[in-house]
């Protein structure tokens, strides 16, 4: 369903010129729980960038579910992101002023989902991440654990089919760390596909796949021997 | 359509969690608006005064000098005819004409100032009322008969009492020596008397003793009046001017066949009311012009704080561009925010300015009193939506062009 062949990044072109990806060629599939790794600046996060239709290539190519998404303009990359892909954050980032189940409704509400419907996807998905009591608490309100699992809830809410989580655990201590790697080992296990951004190596043995990024380039793509029995 | 509703929702939401700054964003927008509402209301106030003070009381038609070498064509029987045609859409009608002269009496000599017209000035509703004696009749006019009516301050500077009907006046009118028989004493109105006098006194001058003669009169002293070039219509009612016009014109040129064509016309006369509101029109356009600008500078002020929450916001809009949200959508949004904070802040203004207005017309400070006008209320209600919507254009649009991945990066 991912499909990227030889996509490189190149920031300042001329004298300067930072080639944060450089020749990436990845397929990850549907129902895939993948985990890409790397060192800060190893291009890790241009890649989920990429792979989240945040940015576009300077050249090579990205197929998502079969379209080119490294042509599209701003507003089509827009819908791609509002309904194929679900974010979550290291920071979290979570609208301050409005609620947890404000947050959960916006990709909703971007979506044009009328607000009866909003309210009740909203809701389960607060459900699914434990937080039915949490609904109407602002984000100031809740604890680091609890706001990364509302932005989990906001990121399943329109059931994109990927999940794209970057460092998702890195502000969170390590209970927390715990309950965010359960809801997301559930998440893949309900069949969508995960995708975890991250430079902890723990992280990483709890996930399938592991792609290893270094100064813009695979270095590594192998699968978790413990993890491939089951 | 139904994505609106939604991001109107955003804006109040956003609005309200910024109570403090949305409201200092709003009172450029106030201030602009209250003293545009105020000043309007205060000058349509004025203008409804002025026009109301002066209605229209009299119509004057005159002969076409464009159609007839000579003038005075309009005869005694023509007024007559005219008038009794009018039935009660006129109180009178008149030909009138003046002169000047002097009077004599043991004080010494004034100068005179003679109108000479016909019994129906008495109804002049310009004028003040007969307060003494009686207004000469119709036959001092046919006899030509040497007799006036006086103004109250006159006989007193002449006599100094206003009681002097039946006295005489020795008057040099025309060269001619004559003595006029006082019949009458019309009122004076105190406040014109103290101005004129005011004003003569300024100059130097006396003022003039003023006389009012049969028409006729003029023959004692050699001029012939018999025939006219003008009459003046003292109208019942300011609404009956155009109906009374037309009636006098077909009056006069029915008795005038063949004398050429639009013999008589009505005069052109510049109405003070209407020349006065005019003017009223075109100050308070200015004032209101200038109070305006307050409304530019409360615009600027909404673009000023839309900037800065876009700054502020940076990372807000990073999330949502990158949960989906188009350019459109955040633009969108910003324009809500500040068409709406601009908008209540146009709504608190006119509510500010009508309280004001009012305020002016109950306490009357300064003897103004202020009319609300809706014209002007839909106006500046339209503005100031208007002017969140052009101020913010710039916001809204800087916050859409970020791209999700800087706005993200920002903490």
């Amino acid at each position: 369903m991912i499909s990227i062949k030889d996509m490189h990044k190149i920031y300042n072109p001329g004298e300067n010129e930072v080639r944060a990806l450089d020749g990436v060629s990845l397929e990850i599939h549907e129902g895939e729980f993948v985990a890409i790794i790397g060192h800060s600046g190893s291009g890790k996060s241009t890649l989920m960038n990429m792979i989240g239709c945040l940015d576009t290539p300077t050249s090579g190519s990205y197929f998502l579910h079969g379209k080119d998404v490294s042509r599209m303009t701003d507003n089509e990359l827009s819908d791609v992101r509002n309904q194929e892909i679900g974010f979550i954050f290291q920071g979290f980032n979570l609208i301050a002023n409005l609620d947890a189940i404000g947050n959960v409704e916006l990709p909703l509400i971007y979506r044009g989902i009328d607000r009866k419907t909003r309210r009740a996807a909203a809701k389960q998905a607060l459900i699914k991440v434990g937080l039915e009591k949490r609904m109407t608490h602002k984000p100031s309100e809740m604890s680091g654990g609890q706001q990364q699992r509302v932005a989990v809830a906001r990121a399943i809410a329109a059931s994109p089919p990927v999940i794209l989580a970057d460092e998702p655990t890195g502000n969170l201590d390590s209970k927390s760390t715990k309950e965010i790697m359960q809801i997301l080992e559930g998440l893949h296990k309900s069949g969508r596909t995960v995708i975890i951004i991250t430079h902890d190596n723990e992280i990483a043995e709890q996930v399938k796949r592991v792609i290893y990024i270094r100064d813009g380039r695979i270095e590594q793509d192998y699968l978790n021997e413990e993890k491939q029995g089951e | 359509m139904a994505q609106l509703l939604e991001y109107i929702k955003m804006a109040l939401y956003s609005i309200k969690s910024n109570k403090g700054r949305s409201f200092l964003t709003m009172l450029g927008i106030i201030i602009g608006i209250s003293s545009v509402i105020t000043i309007v209301s205060i000058g349509s106030g004025l203008k409804a005064d002025v026009m109301a003070t002066d209605e229209t009381k009299s119509v004057s038609v005159i002969v076409n000098k464009d159609a007839t070498s000579y003038t005075n064509i309009i005869t005694w029987d023509d007024l007559k005819a005219v008038k009794d045609n009018l039935g009660n859409k006129a109180i009178g009608v008149v030909s009138s004409g003046a002169t000047m002269g002097t009077v004599t009496t043991r004080k010494g000599e004034f100068d005179a100032s003679v109108t000479l017209t016909m019994p129906d000035e008495e109804k002049n509703p310009m004028q003040t009322s007969i307060i003494r004696g009686n207004y000469f009749t119709e036959d001092n006019v046919l006899n030509a008969d040497s007799v006036c009516v006086i103004d109250k301050a006159s006989a007193l500077y002449l006599f100094g009492t206003p009681d002097v009907i039946g006295m005489e006046l020795e008057a040099t009118i025309e060269g001619v020596l004559q003595t006029i028989q006082i019949v009458g004493v019309r009122d004076s109105d105190e406040e014109l008397m103290k101005a004129n006098d005011e004003a003569m006194k300024m100059f130097g001058m006396e003022m003039p003793v003023f006389l009012e003669m049969p028409y006729t009169a003029a023959e004692n002293w050699g001029s012939q009046i018999e025939d006219f070039s003008s009459l003046t219509i003292y109208l019942n009612g300011g609404d009956q001017a155009n109906a009374a016009t037309k009636s006098a014109i077909q009056t006069l040129s029915a008795r005038h066949l063949g004398e050429g064509e639009e013999l008589f016309v009505k005069q052109q006369e510049m109405n003070m009311a209407e020349a006065m509101g005019s003017v009223l029109d075109m100050v308070t356009a200015f004032v209101a012009f200038v109070a305006g600008i307050s409304l530019v500078v409360g615009g600027i002020g909404v673009m000023n704080i839309m900037l800065v929450s876009v700054t502020e916001r940076t990372r807000e809009i990073g999330i949502r561009k990158a949960l989906g949200a188009k350019t459109s959508s955040i633009i969108v949004q910003f324009l809500c925010e500040s068409a709406i904070i601009s908008g209540i802040g146009g709504v608190i203004g006119i509510l500010i300015g009508a309280g004001l207005s009012g305020l002016i017309s109950v306490l009357e400070i300064g003897g103004l009193s202020a009319r609300l006008s809706p014209t002007a209320i839909v106006l500046t209600t339209c503005f100031s939506c208007g002017v969140g919507i052009v101020f913010g254009i710039y916001p809204a649009r800087k916050a859409a062009k970020m791209s999700p991945i800087d706005a993200l990066r920002q903490l």
